[in-house]
């Protein structure tokens, strides 16, 4: 277990926040050329929603965890 | 009835404490333009800065100007815009694509306003609170297929003989430019620009004693910190009129207050009001050289909104406002466009913000506009 960052186009914002659960395959916003989506590559919570505005970018930092499911 | 309206205008003004520009100057020809953009500013962003600064009824300095217009944003491929499509639009008259640089969306270069008004022999200027190879200084000066081409857009900047270049960006001339990188091709063109007859500046006190006809001021290797030995957005419009209206044919100068936007996409309202407070002063320095001049126009709009602003009633006082944020992103919405001195009246109505450089370019009697070539 870790921590990943993600790169996300600035333009058309993130579409996640802070304290946010993802799941692998969740979708955080759209890459810096905006011709595909960037995904959650792991499960896990978001930690840090950072603007980085010389690069017009977000950076999205996720906390790798293990989601206890329902029924489980 | 103008003269009514203006003199209402200026009582508003005493009694609320907050400034305004006095709409008189009057006269039949425009031999200079001042393009003022705040980036993401929407009128939700004005309307929070001039509620914090002097309340519900003050007017910011841009909010005095005589003639107020709205224009629309969106990109040739995208309902909401970025910056560099904007740029594009808002210098050359054409719609491009979101993410290209003063190119049409089949490759072809579009003619700026910039350019041609250089070509008409007028001195320009580019001015900026971020790197001056970001998209919305480089639209007016550059042409390339992303707006990420940060390299490519310095030597284009510099190749255009652009006599003023104010901003950050240091990092794109240089190769080494301690922590934050450099070129990735070695080149060193501040020295390129300084063999080219460029004066070279880094900080404030430099800037107060650059006299050249051509000056490159980059005060940070990436974007300004606003704090010294910077000078700040206000100080740079000041020293940059002054440069440029040395020239007797005229000038154009686009001044950009770029960090608003990136404030609104933190949705950080106490940054994004003190960067639109920061831009107003910046103008009020183009309106006391335009009162001066009585002939040039300053036009004060914006590339986009940022942020989806909206200002609702407070909870517990109704004569106050809280700020909601719909959105990290770009918003579709309208932005206002604010103009004063002669001919200021063509930027009222709703229009596109392709429609914003055509009259400009008809305000300088440029022909041919807008122009595409190979």
């Amino acid at each position: 277990m870790g921590t990943i960052s993600l790169n996300v186009d600035g333009s058309f914002g993130v579409s996640v926040k802070v304290g946010d659960v993802v799941e692998t395959g969740t979708q955080i916003g759209l890459s810096s050329d905006r011709t595909e989506p960037v995904t959650s590559p792991v499960a896990g919570e978001v930690m840090e929603v950072k603007f980085c505005g010389q690069e017009h970018k977000f950076v999205v930092v996720i906390e790798e965890k293990k989601l206890q499911k329902c029924g489980n | 009835m103008r003269n009514v309206l203006v003199t209402l205008l200026v009582v508003i003004v005493i009694l609320t404490g907050c400034r305004a520009a006095s709409p008189s100057v009057e006269s039949s020809d425009t031999t200079s333009v001042i393009l003022c953009i705040g980036d993401g500013m929407g009128a939700a962003q004005v309307a929070a800065a001039r509620i914090t600064a002097g309340g519900l009824d003050c007017k910011l300095v841009m909010e005095g100007m005589p003639y107020v217009g709205l224009m629309r944003t969106h990109s040739a491929d995208s309902a909401v815009t970025d910056s560099a499509a904007a740029a594009t639009g808002l210098a050359s008259g054409i719609k491009t694509n979101n993410g290209m640089i003063g190119i049409t969306p089949d490759g072809k270069k579009c003619v700026t306003v910039l350019e041609a008004a250089r070509d008409k022999s007028m001195a320009t200027g580019l001015v900026c609170t971020c790197g001056i190879t970001h998209a919305t200084p480089a639209g007016f000066a550059a042409h390339v297929r992303h707006r990420k081409m940060e390299e490519t857009i310095a030597e284009q900047l510099l190749e255009n003989r652009v006599n003023v270049l104010f901003g950050g960006g240091r990092k794109f001339f240089l190769s080494d430019c301690g922590d934050t990188g450099g070129r990735k091709d070695g080149r060193n063109l501040i020295d390129a620009a300084v063999k080219n007859g460029y004066e070279y500046i880094e900080d404030a006190q430099q800037l107060r004693s650059a006299d050249g006809r051509y000056v490159l001021g980059l005060f940070e290797c990436g974007p300004l910190t606003g704090q010294p030995p910077e000078p700040n957005l206000v100080e740079l419009t000041a020293k940059a009129i002054e440069i440029l209206s040395r020239h007797s044919r005229g000038f154009f100068l686009m001044v950009e207050a770029s960090q608003i936007d990136w404030d609104c996409h933190a949705n950080n309202i106490d940054g994004c009001i003190e960067k639109v407070l920061v831009f107003d002063k910046a103008i009020q320095k183009a309106v006391d050289f335009a009162l001066a001049d009585r002939h040039t126009v300053v036009i004060v709009t914006a590339d986009h909104e940022t942020g989806g602003l909206t200002l609702q009633t407070a909870e517990n006082n109704k004569l106050d406002v809280a700020f909601k944020w719909s959105t990290k992103g770009h918003s579709g919405a309208s932005v206002p466009v604010y103009a004063f001195g002669p001919g200021a009246q063509i930027f009222s109505g709703v229009y596109d913000n392709t429609e914003l450089a055509k009259r400009i370019a008809g305000l300088l009697g440029i022909k041919e506009f807008p122009k595409v070539t190979e």
